[in-house]
C-alpha cells in the first residue's frame, strides 16, 4: 500500500469531507470510509489511530455551569453521536424516585405529584453514589432522603376587601421547589457522598401545587441515583445536540446590486460588501437557513457546505453538574465502553487460541478505531 | 232511568240526572323554588351538584291557584241555581325539572364565578340542559317542516296530479295536529266526466274523496263563476291564467248553490255525516269548513271570505307554478323550516301530561260528588302524573306526540362530557326525524340557506350524515312573539283587510300576511316595509320579527312565530351626502365610538352596553334565512368601499368565519383544507381529551378523561376565546415533524418520544365512577351495605373481598385491581320456599346450608384497575342507601394510544422511541411526534402545514398565531417572519439522525402543531383469552371483552382454512376449542339414547336396545339442534356405522 498522502481531486475531496446543502437536498450525508477507496488515486484514506490522536482536537468555544460550547474537530459522526447520545441517556444523575405521601390533602393526585417531584432537577454530585433499584436497601451510598411539607392558611395580615391575589391572601398558595428540604440520615458517613454542600433542587421556584387554606401536602422522598435511559429524569442535560461546521463559499465575484441583494437575503448576515465585493464574513454564523440559494440562479453563485468532521456541540445542563464536568463524565462512559468491548475481545481472542481450531465461521475482525479523545 | 249494573261501563252523565254541578277551575300556575324532601321529611333546596351525586331529579314543585265551586240547581224549570264558591288555594301539581342556569334555576342569581363554585358548579359550563335522575339530560332541537305555508311541488310525470298545493294548517292557540289542506292539479291524461283538461281537485280534512276547487269555493259562498275566478285570478286580463281554470269551472256547472255544494262535501265525509240526513250533512259540512278548512285562518264563524282568499291564493300560487311563472318551492329551503327547542317541546309535553291530569280529576271529581262527599283537591290531583310524566320523557327520551305525532325517540340525550367543547356542540345540536334509512340524499346535503346558520363542517359521518347538524356560532333561534302588535302596525299604516277590498285590487297591490295567514293587502308595501324595519330596529316591534319583502311574487310577509333560525348582521345604510368621489357609500351603522364601549363594558349580556344594546340601538339586526334573501350582505367591511360593487348593500356579514359551529370554529385554518377533513376533525374534537369541566373532581361522571397537562393551542382562532377553548383546553403543542424516519409510523401511525412521555407528555387521568345502592326487595326486606361473609353468605364470588371496611365500602387511596369487591352487598334470602308440589315448605336457608343471605357485592370491572379516588354515600329518591365510588388511573401514552391534529389527521402510537434516537435539529431540537410525509398529500390538508409554520413563528416570537379563517394573511407573510428570526422560511430544518449522527437527507418539516390525545387507548381495548367462561345455552364462550370472552372465529376465518385444506385446525378451533360434547346414540334408530354413565347403563327405550349404543362427539350446538328438532317432530338421526 502506498503510504503517501497525496491530494485528492476537489470533487472527490469535497465529497469525502463535506457535506453538500442544496436548497432542496442535502448530498453526500455519509462520507467515504473505505480505506483503499481512492487507491488508484494515491490517496491513503484509512483511519490510523495515531492520525486520529494528532488531529482530533477539542476547542472550548464558551462554557459555565450551565452550558458549554464546543468544537469537536477530526472525528466522525459515530463518535460525535456517541458523546451525545451518552450525555442524554447515560451520565447518571440523582432524581427523586420513590415518594411517601404522609399527607396530600390538596386537588393534585398522589401519583402526578410525585411526578412532579420526580422531574425537579437536583443539586446534587452524583459520582460517589451508588446506583439503587427495585429490591435493594437503601443506604447512604444510594439514596439522598428529602422532604417536603407545608400546608396553606389565610393570611391574617391580608386586606379583608377587595380582590387580592391568593399569594397574598393565602400563606404558602404556591409550593415551590424550594421547600424541599433535605433529610440528613446514616450520620457522618453521609458526607462521604453529599460532601459539603447540603442537596437541594437546582431551582427555588419550580411551580409544584397550589394549595388553598386547609390544605396540606407532606412528604417525605428518596432521590436515588440512575441514568436517563431509565427515564427522562435523570438526564443531566436539557439539550445536547451538535451541528457541523457550516461552510459558506461564493462561486463568482458577486459584486455591486447582487452583493447588496446577497447581504440582503441572509437573515444571519453572514455576508458583507468589502470594495463593492461580497465576502462570506462570518460563516460560522450560518444557520443553514438557504435562503441565499432560494432563488435558483443563485445556486450558481454561492455554495454551501458542511465540514464532515467539525462538529459544533452545544452542551445545557439541567444544573445537578456542571456542563463541562458533564462532557468529561460522558467522555469517560465512552471509555468505559471501549474498555468493556477491549476487554470483551481479549477474552474472545483468548477462548479461540485455546479452543485453537477455531471454526471457519464468521471472523470477527474488528478493526480497533475508537480510542478515547483527546 | 238507568240501572247501573245493567250497563256496566257506562257513567251516568250527572248533568241531567242529578241537581248539582261541581265546577272546578284551575287558574295561575305558579312555580316554586328547586326544593327536595328528604324522605325524613325535612326539606331544603336542591342544588344541581346535589341532584347530579344522588341521581336525584332537579325540579321545582308547580302549584295552581284553584277553586271549586257548587252549583246547585234550585228550579229545574226556570234554571234558578244556587252557586257557592269555596276560596281558591294553591294545589300542588307535580314538580317539572328545571334547566339549568334558566330563570327557575337555583344558579341564575348566582352572577358571579365564586358563587357559582360554592355551589359545585363549574363557572363555564353553560347549563341549557336538565338533570333527571342524576344523569344530565339535553334536548334536541327538533326540525320540522314549517305550518301555514303553502308549499307548491311538481310530481313527477306518471302520476295522477302534475301539481300539489300543500298548506298544513296549524292555529296560533292550538297543540293538536296541523290539519293539511292540499291543491292538485290534475295531469294532463286525466280526463272524466265529460270535462277535458287538467281540472283543480283539493282533499279536505276528513273528506275522503277529492272535491273539485270550485265546488269548495261555492261551499264557502261564492256562488258564481265570476267571484270564484276572482278570487283565484285577480286579474280578467291574465287570459293564460284563466284558461287554465276553465275545466275547473265546466267540471262543477252541477253545483251552483252553496247547500248543494256543502252536500256534496259531506256525502264524501265518514260514514255517519254521510248516511245522516240532508240537514245533518249540510250543518256537518259547514262545521267542517269553519273548524277543520284552514284553521290558522280563523276558527270562527263567517270566515268563509277570509278561506276563500286563502283557498284562492293557493291555486294561483299552483298555477303560476305550472305556468311556469314560478319555480316550485324548495322543500330543503332553511326558511321553510322550524325548530322545536326545549321550550315547545316541553309545553307540548306539559299539556299532554295536564291533559291526561284533568282527565283523572274529572273521574276522581265525579266519583266523589256522586258518593255525595266533598271534594278534597290535593287528593284528587295526583301529583304523580305531571312528575312521572315530565321524568319518564327526560329520561328515556320518548317524546309522546301531541294528538295522534308518532312518539319521537332520542330527543332527551345524556349530555356528553367527554371535553368541554363535546358538552358545547351537544347543546347547540339539531335533529331532523326524518327516516335514516330514507335513500334521498336531498334533506341530507348542505343547502345555500345553511350559510351562517348551520356549520357547514359539523355533521357525523354514516346514516346520520346531515340529518343531525349543529347551529352555527352566531345562530339564534326565534322564542316568538305575538302577532297583535304586528298587526296593529299593520292596521295603523292602512293596510287594507281583505274583508274591505274587492279582488280584483289585489292583482295591483301587495299582498301581505303575518305569519302565514293573509291579512289584507297594501299599496305602498316597499314603504310599509321599510317603516317596519325602522321600527323593528328602534324596539318597537320585536327584534325577532322578520319582514320578507318579496317583490317577484308582490307579497309581504312577516313572520314572529317560534323556532326560525336567525343570524345578526350589520346594519348598513348609504350615506346621505356623496363622497369626494360622487358616489353615496354605504356604511356600517356602528362606529368606533359604539366599538369603544363596547369594550369598556363589563357583561356581554349588559342592556347598555352589550350585544343586546347593540341591537336596541338598531346597529345590528337578527334576519332569519327567509329575510337573508330579500337583503344585500357584503362580506366583507371592505367590500363596502368598492365603488363598483357596493351599491344597494344592507347589510354586512360580522365575520365570514361565523358560519361554523362549535367544534369547527377550534380547527385552524380550515379554510385550507379539504372539507371532509373538517368534518372529520369536527367529529374527532369531541373524543378529545382536556379539561372537560373545572368541577370534575367534584363529580361523579361514569367515565371522565382528564389531561394531565393541557395547553392553549400557539395557533388559536378567534372563536375560541367565547368557546372558552382556552381556559379549557383539549390538547398539547407538540412539536412536530413530519418526517419518514426508521419506518416506525406507516399508514397513520406516529413515531412519539419516549422522554416527552416521560416529562408528562399526553400523560392523563381516567376517572371511572360506579355505583350501587340498596335495594328493597319485597316487604321490608332490605339489601344491605356490608362485608359478605364466606360462612353466612351464599354466591360469593371468586374476587378479592378483603379490601372493604366495615361498612362494606372501599376506602379511598387503595389500589384496586380488577376482580376486587367495591362494595360489599348482602340480600337476605326469602325465609320460605314454596315446594313444587305445593304441599310441603321448606327453609331457603336448610338447602343451602344454613347460609341465610346471598351475595350481590359489586366488583370492578376485570380489566381495569386504579386507586380508589373518592367514596360517596347517601340516600337517593326513595331514601335508600345510595353509593358511588370513584376509580382514578394514570394513562401514559403507548404504542397503539389514538392522536390526533386539529385536521382530521388521527393516528396512533407505532412506537416510542427515547431522545437520543429521535432526529435532533442544529438546537438540539427533537420533535415529541413524527407523523409519516404520507399522511398528507392525498388528504390536503394543507391547514394543518400553516398551522405547523405558524406555530413555529409564534412559539419563537411568544405570541398567539391567529387562525381564524376567512382573514387577510398569506403564507408567505407567516415565512417571512420565520425568516426574521433566523429561521428557514418554510419551516424545513437540517436534523441529524438520532441513531447514527449523520446528517438525514432530507430536510425536514418541523414545528410545533397542536395534538389532541382521542380517548381510544389500547389499555381498554386490549384482549385475548386461553380460557373463560362459555354461554349457558350452546357452551360456547361468551363474546365481547368485558366478559372476558373469546374471538369470534367467524366464518370468513372458517373458509379461508378449508381454502387452505386446514380440516384439523377447524376441527380444533371449532370443535376442541368450543364445545365439543358427547352424546350416545342408538346404532338402531339413530337417536339420542339415555346413558348413565356411574352405573355404565346405555339403553334407547324406542329400539329397547341396551347393547347396541355409540358414543359420537358433536358440537353441544349441534346436539341442542338435533333436540330442538325432535322437538318439533323432526327426527334427525345420526347413524353410526363401524368400520372394519
Amino acid at each position: 500500500m502506498p503510504a503517501t498522502i497525496g491530494q485528492l481531486p476537489s470533487h472527490l475531496e469535497k465529497a469525502r469531507s463535506r457535506v453538500g446543502v442544496g436548497f432542496k437536498k442535502i448530498s453526500n450525508p455519509v462520507g467515504t470510509y473505505g480505506a483503499r477507496t481512492y487507491q488508484s488515486l494515491g490517496y491513503d484514506n484509512s483511519l490510523r489511530l495515531n492520525d486520529f490522536k494528532e488531529n482530533c482536537t477539542l476547542e472550548i468555544l464558551f462554557c459555565d455551569d450551565e452550558e458549554v460550547l464546543f468544537d469537536l474537530v477530526g472525528t466522525d459522526a459515530p463518535i460525535a453521536n456517541a458523546l451525545r447520545r451518552i450525555l442524554l441517556s447515560e451520565v447518571p444523575t440523582l432524581a427523586i424516585e420513590n415518594v411517601f405521601v404522609h399527607r396530600n390533602t390538596s386537588i393534585m393526585h398522589d401519583e402526578q405529584l410525585a411526578h412532579r417531584l420526580g422531574l425537579v432537577p437536583l443539586k446534587i454530585d452524583p459520582r460517589p453514589f451508588e446506583y439503587w433499584e427495585k429490591g435493594l436497601p437503601v443506604t447512604v451510598a444510594n439514596t439522598v432522603k428529602l422532604s417536603l411539607r407545608t400546608k396553606c392558611e389565610f393570611n391574617p395580615s391580608a386586606p379583608r376587601d377587595g380582590e387580592a391575589p391568593p399569594s397574598v391572601l393565602y400563606k404558602n398558595s404556591s409550593v415551590l421547589s424550594g421547600s424541599i428540604e433535605h433529610v440528613p440520615f446514616g450520620g457522618h458517613e453521609q458526607s462521604k457522598f453529599i460532601g459539603n454542600e447540603v442537596p437541594r433542587p437546582v431551582h427555588e421556584d419550580i411551580l409544584l401545587c397550589k394549595l388553598r387554606p386547609g390544605q396540606e401536602i407532606h412528604v417525605e422522598m428518596d432521590a436515588t441515583k440512575n441514568i436517563g435511559r431509565e427515564h427522562a429524569k435523570w438526564s443531566p442535560v436539557a439539550t445536547a445536540g451538535y451541528r457541523m461546521l457550516p461552510e459558506v463559499n461564493l462561486k463568482t465575484r458577486v459584486v455591486g446590486a447582487t452583493a447588496k441583494r446577497l447581504v440582503n437575503l441572509c437573515p444571519a448576515k453572514v455576508f458583507d460588501i468589502e470594495d463593492d465585493v461580497a465576502v462570506v464574513a462570518r460563516p460560522r454564523d450560518c444557520t443553514v437557513c438557504r435562503e441565499c440559494i432560494r432563488e435558483p440562479e443563485w445556486e450558481e453563485r454561492v455554495e454551501l457546505t458542511r465540514k464532515r468532521d467539525h462538529f459544533i456541540f452545544s452542551v445545557e445542563s439541567t444544573g445537578a453538574m456542571p456542563a463541562p464536568t458533564l462532557v468529561t463524565e460522558a467522555l469517560s462512559v465512552l471509555t468505559g465502553k471501549c474498555d468493556l468491548v477491549l476487554a470483551a475481545l481479549d477474552a474472545a481472542l483468548k477462548q479461540r487460541t485455546t479452543h485453537d481450531n477455531g471454526v471457519d465461521e464468521e471472523n470477527p475482525d474488528v478493526e480497533m478505531d475508537e480510542s478515547e479523545g483527546s | 232511568m238507568y240501572e247501573d249494573q245493567h250497563l256496566p261501563g257506562r257513567v251516568r252523565d250527572e248533568e241531567e240526572e242529578m241537581d248539582k254541578k261541581v265546577i272546578i277551575n284551575f287558574g295561575q300556575l305558579k312555580m316554586g323554588r328547586p326544593i327536595y324532601q328528604e324522605s325524613t321529611g325535612d326539606t331544603h333546596l336542591l342544588y344541581p351538584n346535589q341532584a347530579r351525586l344522588r341521581n336525584l331529579t332537579y325540579s321545582a314543585p308547580l302549584y295552581c291557584e284553584t277553586k271549586v265551586s257548587t252549583v246547585t240547581i234550585i228550579d229545574p224549570e226556570t234554571g234558578e241555581e244556587d252557586v257557592s264558591h269555596e276560596p281558591s288555594k294553591p294545589v300542588f301539581m307535580g314538580r317539572v325539572p328545571i334547566m339549568l342556569r334558566s330563570r327557575y334555576c337555583l344558579l341564575d342569581p348566582l352572577k358571579n364565578d365564586f358563587g357559582l363554585n360554592q355551589m359545585g358548579e363549574c363557572h363555564v359550563d353553560q347549563g341549557g340542559y336538565f338533570v333527571i335522575n342524576g344523569s344530565e339530560k339535553v334536548l334536541l332541537a327538533q326540525e320540522r317542516m314549517s305550518g301555514n305555508h303553502v308549499f307548491v311541488f311538481v310530481k313527477k310525470a306518471p302520476t295522477k296530479f302534475s301539481h300539489i298545493a300543500e298548506v298544513r294548517s296549524v292555529a296560533d292557540t292550538s297543540s293538536g295536529p296541523a290539519s293539511q289542506l292540499q291543491v292538485k292539479l290534475s295531469s294532463r291524461s286525466g280526463s272524466k266526466g265529460g270535462v277535458t283538461g287538467q281540472t283543480i281537485l283539493t282533499t279536505l280534512p276528513n273528506i275522503t274523496q277529492d272535491i273539485p276547487i270550485v265546488i269548495v269555493f261555492r261551499a264557502l259562498g261564492f256562488q258564481n263563476d265570476k267571484e270564484v275566478m276572482k278570487h283565484i285570478c285577480y286579474d280578467f286580463n291574465d287570459d293564460e291564467l284563466m284558461t287554465s281554470l276553465m275545466p275547473s269551472i265546466e267540471e262543477a256547472q252541477v253545483i251552483q248553490d252553496q247547500e248543494v255544494a256543502l252536500d256534496f262535501i259531506a256525502k264524501r265525509g265518514p260514514q255517519q255525516s254521510a248516511t245522516a240526513p240532508k240537514k245533518h250533512r249540510i250543518k256537518y259540512a259547514r262545521e267542517l269548513l269553519q273548524l277543520e278548512f284552514l284553521p290558522h285562518i280563523s276558527t270562527q264563524p263567517n270566515s268563509e271570505l277570509k278561506k276563500g282568499y286563502y283557498l284562492g291564493y293557493m291555486v294561483n300560487k299552483m298555477l303560476h307554478v305550472a305556468l311556469g311563472r314560478q319555480p316550485p318551492d324548495d322543500r330543503d329551503h332553511y326558511g321553510n323550516k322550524r325548530l322545536d327547542l326545549a321550550g315547545p317541546l316541553m309545553a307540548g309535553l306539559f299539556r299532554q301530561q295536564l291533559r291526561k291530569l284533568m282527565k283523572d280529576v274529572r273521574a276522581n271529581a265525579k266519583r266523589i260528588v256522586n258518593a255525595g262527599q266533598d271534594i278534597d283537591l290535593s287528593s284528587i290531583v295526583k301529583s304523580a302524573i305531571i312528575t312521572n310524566g315530565l321524568k319518564y320523557a327526560l329520561a328515556t327520551g320518548n317524546w309522546i306526540g301531541a294528538g295522534g305525532q308518532p312518539t319521537k325517540t332520542g330527543v332527551s340525550q345524556v349530555l356528553n362530557r367527554l371535553t368541554f367543547a363535546s358538552s358545547l356542540s351537544h347543546l347547540r345540536r339539531l335533529n331532523s326525524p326524518i327516516g335514516r334509512e330514507g335513500k334521498l340524499a336531498k334533506p341530507r346535503q348542505l343547502h345555500n340557506t345553511h350559510w351562517g346558520m348551520i356549520c357547514p363542517a359539523e355533521t357525523p359521518e354514516g346514516q346520520s350524515c346531515g340529518l343531525v347538524k349543529n347551529l352555527a356560532l352566531m345562530a339564534y333561534i326565534s322564542v316568538g312573539s305575538l302577532s297583535r302588535p304586528v298587526t296593529l302596525f299593520l292596521e295603523e299604516w292602512s293596510t287594507h283587510s281583505l274583508l274591505e277590498i274587492n279582488a280584483g285590487q289585489v292583482a295591483k297591490a301587495t299582498k301581505v300576511f303575518v305569519n302565514g295567514a293573509w291579512f289584507g293587502i297594501h299599496h305602498r308595501a316597499d314603504h310599509l316595509a321599510e317603516t317596519l324595519r325602522r321600527l323593528r330596529r328602534k324596539g318597537d316591534i320585536h327584534f325577532e320579527v322578520s319582514i320578507v319583502m318579496d317583490h317577484q311574487r308582490k307579497e309581504l310577509r312577516i313572520y314572529t312565530d317560534a323556532g326560525r333560525i336567525c343570524r345578526p348582521l350589520f346594519i348598513v345604510e348609504q350615506d346621505r351626502v356623496p363622497n369626494a368621489a360622487g358616489w353615496r357609500q354605504p356604511r356600517l351603522k356602528i362606529r368606533k365610538k359604539h366599538v369603544q364601549v363596547l369594550m369598556n363594558a363589563q357583561d356581554a349580556d349588559d342592556e347598555t352596553f352589550g350585544f343586546n344594546a347593540l341591537i336596541n340601538l338598531g346597529l345590528i339586526e337578527y334576519v332569519d334565512c327567509e329575510e337573508e334573501e330579500t337583503i344585500m350582505i357584503a362580506m366583507l367591511m371592505s367590500d363596502l368601499e368598492k365603488k363598483d360593487h357596493s351599491a344597494g348593500y344592507t347589510h354586512c356579514e360580522i365575520h365570514p368565519a361565523m358560519i361554523l359551529g362549535v367544534c369547527g370554529s377550534i380547527i385552524p385554518f380550515p379554510d385550507h383544507n379539504q372539507s371532509p377533513r373538517n368534518t372529520y376533525q369536527s367529529a374527532m374534537g369531541k373524543q378529545a381529551m382536556g379539561v372537560y369541566i373545572t368541577n370534575y373532581s367534584l363529580r361523579m361522571d361514569t367515565q371522565a378523561h382528564v389531561l394531565y397537562y393541557p395547553q392553549k393551542p400557539l395557533v388559536c382562532t378567534r372563536a375560541m376565546e367565547h368557546l372558552k377553548f382556552r381556559a379549557l383546553p383539549s390538547g398539547i403543542n407538540a412539536c412536530v415533524a413530519i418526517a419518514c424516519y426508521s419506518g416506525y409510523n406507516q399508514e397513520d401511525s406516529v413515531i412519539m418520544s419516549q422522554s416527552g412521555i416521560d416529562r408528562g407528555l399526553f400523560r392523563s387521568v381516567y376517572f371511572r365512577s360506579y355505583k350501587e345502592e340498596e335495594n328493597r326487595k319485597y316487604g321490608d326486606v332490605k339489601e344491605s351495605f356490608e362485608v359478605p361473609d364466606r360462612k353466612t353468605c351464599l354466591s360469593m364470588k371468586p374476587d378479592d373481598y378483603s379490601l372493604l371496611e366495615e361498612d362494606g365500602l372501599v376506602p379511598e387511596g387503595v389500589a384496586i385491581t380488577g376482580r376486587t369487591i367495591l362494595v360489599g352487598k348482602v340480600q337476605p334470602m326469602e325465609e320460605v320456599e314454596q315446594d313444587e308440589n305445593g304441599g310441603g315448605t321448606r327453609s331457603m336457608t336448610e338447602m343451602a346450608g344454613g347460609k341465610v343471605k346471598k351475595c350481590v357485592s359489586l366488583g370492578a370491572k376485570s380489566t381495569e384497575k386504579g386507586i380508589v379516588d373518592k367514596v360517596l354515600l347517601a340516600t337517593n329518591e326513595e331514601g335508600h342507601r345510595f353509593t358511588r365510588v370513584r376509580l382514578r388511573s394514570v394513562r401514559k401514552p403507548q404504542i397503539g394510544d389514538k392522536f390526533s391534529s386539529r385536521h382530521g389527521q388521527k393516528g396512533t402510537v407505532g412506537i416510542t422511541y427515547r431522545q437520543e434516537d429521535m432526529p435532533f435539529t442544529s438546537e438540539g431540537i427533537i420533535p415529541d411526534i413524527i407523523v409519516n410525509p404520507h399522511a398528507i398529500p392525498s388528504r390536503m390538508t394543507i391547514g394543518q402545514l400553516i398551522e405547523c409554520l405558524l406555530g413555529k413563528v409564534s412559539s419563537i416570537r411568544g405570541t398567539e398565531g391567529d387562525a381564524t379563517p376567512f382573514t387577510k394573511g398569506t403564507v408567505e407573510d407567516i415565512a417571512q417572519r420565520l425568516l426574521e428570526n433566523g429561521y428557514q422560511p418554510h419551516g424545513w430544518e437540517l436534523m441529524h439522525n438520532g441513531h447514527t449522527g449523520r446528517p438525514l437527507e432530507a430536510q425536514i418539516f418541523l414545528g410545533p402543531t397542536y395534538y389532541q390525545r382521542l380517548k381510544h387507548m389500547v389499555d381498554d381495548k386490549i384482549h385475548s383469552r386461553a380460557r373463560g367462561p362459555s354461554t349457558m345455552l350452546t357452551r360456547q364462550p361468551l363474546e365481547g371483552r368485558a366478559r372476558g370472552g373469546g374471538l369470534r372465529f367467524g366464518e370468513m376465518e372458517r373458509d379461508c382454512l378449508i381454502s387452505h385444506g386446514g380440516a384439523n385446525f377447524i376441527q380444533e378451533r371449532l370443535m376442541e376449542m368450543s364445545d365439543k360434547s358427547r352424546v350416545h346414540v342408538c346404532d338402531i334408530c339413530g337417536l339420542i339414547a339415555i346413558a348413565d354413565l356411574t352405573k355404565n347403563v346405555f339403553q334407547c327405550r324406542g329400539c329397547n336396545n341396551k347393547t347396541r349404543i355409540s358414543q359420537v362427539y358433536i358440537p353441544y350446538a349441534c346436539k341442542l339442534l338435533f333436540q330442538e328438532l325432535m322437538a318439533m317432530a323432526i327426527a334427525p338421526r345420526i347413524m353410526v356405522k363401524v368400520e372394519d
